[in-house]
C-alpha cells in the first residue's frame, strides 16, 4: 500500500510474561480507522507504540513514514491523542487547559487561546469552558479530552475508547463528533471494543485479539458476503438437504438457512429448491455480515 | 445598522500558521508552572499560602527602608547600621519562609500532573521527559528567585535612593549584583532537590510538604546530636545549614553561620558547596529515573 499513514512490521510488545502484541504487520490508509478488540487485545499498547510512548520489544512502526521509535517528536507534532482514562488537572478551567494543550502542540500563545475557544465550542462545551475540569461529568470530560486532542490541528487523531463510560445520548454525540473529524481532513484511529460503534463510524478496520492481528482491511470488504439468508415457514430440513444436494454450502439454525454457492445464482437455486420441496418462504436476501460475526468466527477459528 | 441577524457556523478551522519550536513549548510549561505555584487562574484559596509567604518575605524589606526614611537625619547612622539587617542577614531572616515556600510549591508542580494523569498529555506532545522536568524545576527556580530577590532589590534600591548619591551607591556596591543572585542559587539548590524527590513519589501535596518539612527538621537535630557525640562529619546531614554557610561565604560575612553545626565542627564552606552540588546532581538523576518509568 503506497499511501499508508500507519505501518508496522513484526511488531512485538511484552510486559514481563504478558505478550501484548505478537508479530503485528499493518498497512493502514488515511481515513477513519477502527481499532477493534476485546479488553486486553493490545489496542492501547499499539496506540502508545505509534505515539512513541512505548518502545516495542521487536519490530518497527511508522506514522506518516516517520519512525515512531526513532523520531517520536516528529510523529507527535502531527498526531493528537485522546487517552482512555482521565488526563486533567481538576483545578484548571477547560479553556485554560485546552489552550495550554495547544501551546504544547506547538501553537503560539495568542492563537492557542482563540483555538481553544473554537474547539471547545465545536465539541459542545462553549458554555462550560470556564468551569474547572474537576467539576465536569464523564461526558463533558470525554468531550474536553477530544478537544485537547484536536486543538493543535493534527493530521491524525488517536482516540482510545472515546465512548467508554458514556450514556446512550453521550455515545451518540461522541460518534457524531468522530464522524465529523473526517470531514475536517483529519484521519482518525478509533479504538473500541464495541463493534457497533466501529461499524457506524469507520471505513477501515484493524482487528486484534490477544495481541495478534486478525483483520486489517476495509469495512466494506469485511461486511461483503456471498451468502444468502433464507427464512422459511415450517421444517427447513428438506430445503437444506435439497440445496446441499446441488452443491450449496448450507448452515441451518431454527428456520434460518445461510446459503453459499461458489458458482451460479444462489437466488435461482433457492427458488427452485423451495418449489420442489414445497417449503414456504418468509424472507430472502443477501446476508449482512457484522463485525461481531467476523470477530466471533475468527476467535472460533483460532481456538 | 441592519436589523437582520446572521448566523455563521465557523466549524473547524485548520491551523495553517507556523509552529513554535521546543524552546517555546518549554517556556509555555514554565509559565504554566509559575501559575500553578502562585495559584494564578485558580480559586482564591489557592493563592492564600504562596502570596501570604511572599508578603511576609517582602514586608520586612519595606519596613527596613521605611525605618531608614524615618530615622534619616537623626545622626544615628552608625548605630542603625548595626541594627538594620544587611543583605546576608536578610537571606537568613527569610530563610525559613523560603524553605516553607519550596516545601509547598514543589509538590504543587509535580503531584497533580502525576496523580491526575496529565503526564499522558505531555507524553503525547512533541517534547521530551527532560523538557518537562527542566520546565518544572525552572518554574520553581524562577519563582524562588523572585521570592528571594524582590526584598533584596527593595533594600538595595532603597539604600541607593536614601544615600542621596544613587549612582555612587550603585557603583560602590556592584558586587551585590552577583552576590544576591548567588545567594538565591544557594538557597534553591540546597532545598529544592529533596523537595522534588519527595514530590516525585508522594501522592498528596500536603503529605509531601509535611514529609519534607519533617525530614529537614529531624535531619538537622540528628546532625547536631551525632556530630557532637559520634563524629563531627555527621554535621553535613544538616542540609539547611549548608545554604547559610554558603551565603556567609558569598557575602563574606561568616558570622551569620556561627551558630550552625557545620561551623561549630570546623567543616569548611567548600564541603558545603560540594554537598549542595552532590544533592542537586543526585536529585536530578533520581527525578529523571523516576519519571522515565512514568512518561
Amino acid at each position: 500500500m503506497t499511501d499508508a499513514i500507519i505501518s508496522a512490521a513484526g511488531l512485538n510488545m511484552a510486559f514481563g510474561p504478558v505478550q501484548a502484541l505478537q508479530d503485528v504487520d499493518l498497512q493502514v490508509p488515511a481515513g477513519r480507522i477502527g481499532l477493534v478488540g476485546a479488553n486486553g487485545a493490545g489496542k492501547s499498547t499499539l496506540i502508545k507504540i505509534l505515539l512513541g510512548m512505548l518502545k516495542p520489544s521487536g519490530g518497527v512502526s511508522e506514522v506518516f513514514g516517520t519512525s515512531a521509535q526513532h523520531h517520536p517528536l516528529a510523529v507527535r507534532s502531527r498526531v493528537g491523542y485522546m487517552p482512555e482514562g482521565d488526563c486533567f488537572p481538576p483545578d484548571q478551567s477547560a479553556a485554560d487547559f485546552v489552550s495550554y494543550a495547544a501551546e504544547l502542540g506547538g501553537l503560539p500563545a495568542t492563537e492557542s487561546r482563540q483555538r481553544a475557544s473554537e474547539v471547545l465550542t465545536l465539541v459542545g462545551l462553549a458554555e462550560e469552558r470556564f468551569r474547572n475540569l474537576g467539576e465536569f461529568s464523564t461526558g463533558m470530560k470525554q468531550r474536553a479530552k477530544l478537544a485537547q486532542a484536536i486543538v493543535h490541528s493534527p493530521e491524525l487523531v488517536l482516540l482510545d475508547e472515546p465512548a467508554s463510560g458514556l450514556d446512550p445520548d453521550g455515545r451518540e454525540d461522541m460518534l457524531n463528533l468522530i464522524n465529523r473529524l473526517g470531514e475536517f481532513g483529519m484521519s482518525v484511529v478509533f479504538s473500541s471494543h464495541v463493534l457497533g460503534d466501529i461499524e457506524r463510524t469507520c471505513d477501515w478496520v484493524v482487528m486484534l485479539n490477544e495481541g495478534r492481528l486478525l483483520r486489517n482491511e476495509p469495512l466494506a470488504a469485511i461486511r461483503a458476503s456471498n451468502a444468502v439468508q433464507v427464512v422459511v415457514l415450517g421444517d427447513p430440513n428438506p430445503a437444506a438437504e435439497g440445496l446441499r444436494a446441488r452443491g450449496a454450502l448450507v448452515t441451518a439454525s431454527d428456520r434460518v438457512l445461510d446459503v453459499e454457492l461458489s458458482e451460479g445464482d444462489a437466488f435461482v437455486m433457492i427458488r427452485d429448491v423451495l418449489a420442489e420441496t414445497g417449503t414456504g418462504l418468509r424472507s430472502m436476501g443477501a446476508k449482512q455480515t457484522t463485525l461481531e460475526d467476523v470477530y466471533l468466527a475468527e476467535e472460533e477459528f483460532r481456538t | 445598522m441592519s436589523s437582520e441577524g446572521a448566523i455563521f457556523d465557523l466549524d473547524y478551522r485548520r491551523y495553517e500558521g507556523e509552529r513554535t519550536g521546543r524552546s517555546k513549548i518549554r517556556w509555555a510549561m514554565v509559565r504554566d508552572g509559575v501559575r500553578k505555584v502562585l495559584g494564578l487562574r485558580r480559586r482564591a484559596r489557592r493563592k492564600v499560602l504562596p502570596w501570604g509567604l511572599i508578603i511576609l518575605a517582602v514586608l520586612p524589606a519595606v519596613a527596613i527602608v521605611g525605618f531608614r526614611v524615618f530615622t534619616e537625619g537623626l545622626g544615628a547612622d552608625e548605630l542603625l547600621e548595626d541594627l538594620i539587617p544587611g543583605h546576608a542577614d536578610y537571606f537568613q531572616l527569610t530563610f525559613q519562609l523560603t524553605f516553607l515556600f519550596i516545601a509547598l510549591s514543589a509538590p504543587e508542580l509535580l503531584i497533580p500532573d502525576r496523580v491526575s494523569n496529565v503526564l499522558t498529555v505531555y507524553a503525547s506532545r512533541p517534547l521530551t521527559l527532560a523538557d518537562y522536568l527542566v520546565a518544572r524545576v525552572g518554574a520553581l527556580m524562577l519563582v524562588v528567585f523572585a521570592f528571594t530577590l524582590l526584598p533584596q532589590v527593595i533594600i538595595y534600591l532603597g539604600g541607593a535612593i536614601l544615600s542621596g548619591q544613587f549612582v555612587d551607591h550603585v557603583t560602590g556596591n556592584l558586587d551585590l549584583l552577583w552576590k544576591i543572585p548567588s545567594g538565591s542559587v544557594a538557597v534553591f539548590a540546597t532545598q529544592a532537590g529533596i523537595a522534588f524527590i519527595i514530590s516525585a513519589f508522594a501522592r498528596r501535596r500536603g503529605l509531601a510538604a509535611g514529609i519534607y518539612i519533617g525530614f529537614t527538621i529531624i535531619s538537622a537535630g540528628v546532625a547536631v546530636a551525632l556530630a557532637e557525640n559520634v563524629n563531627r562529619w555527621f554535621a553535613v546531614i544538616n542540609l539547611q545549614a549548608h545554604a547559610i554557610v554558603l551565603i556567609g561565604k558569598i557575602f563574606n560575612e561568616p558570622e551569620i553561620s556561627q551558630d550552625t553545626a557545620l561551623v561549630e565542627q570546623h567543616i569548611s564552606p567548600w564541603v558545603s558547596l560540594l554537598v549542595v552540588i552532590a544533592i542537586a546532581t543526585a536529585a536530578a538523576g533520581l527525578l529523571y529515573r523516576r519519571y522515565r518509568r512514568l512518561m
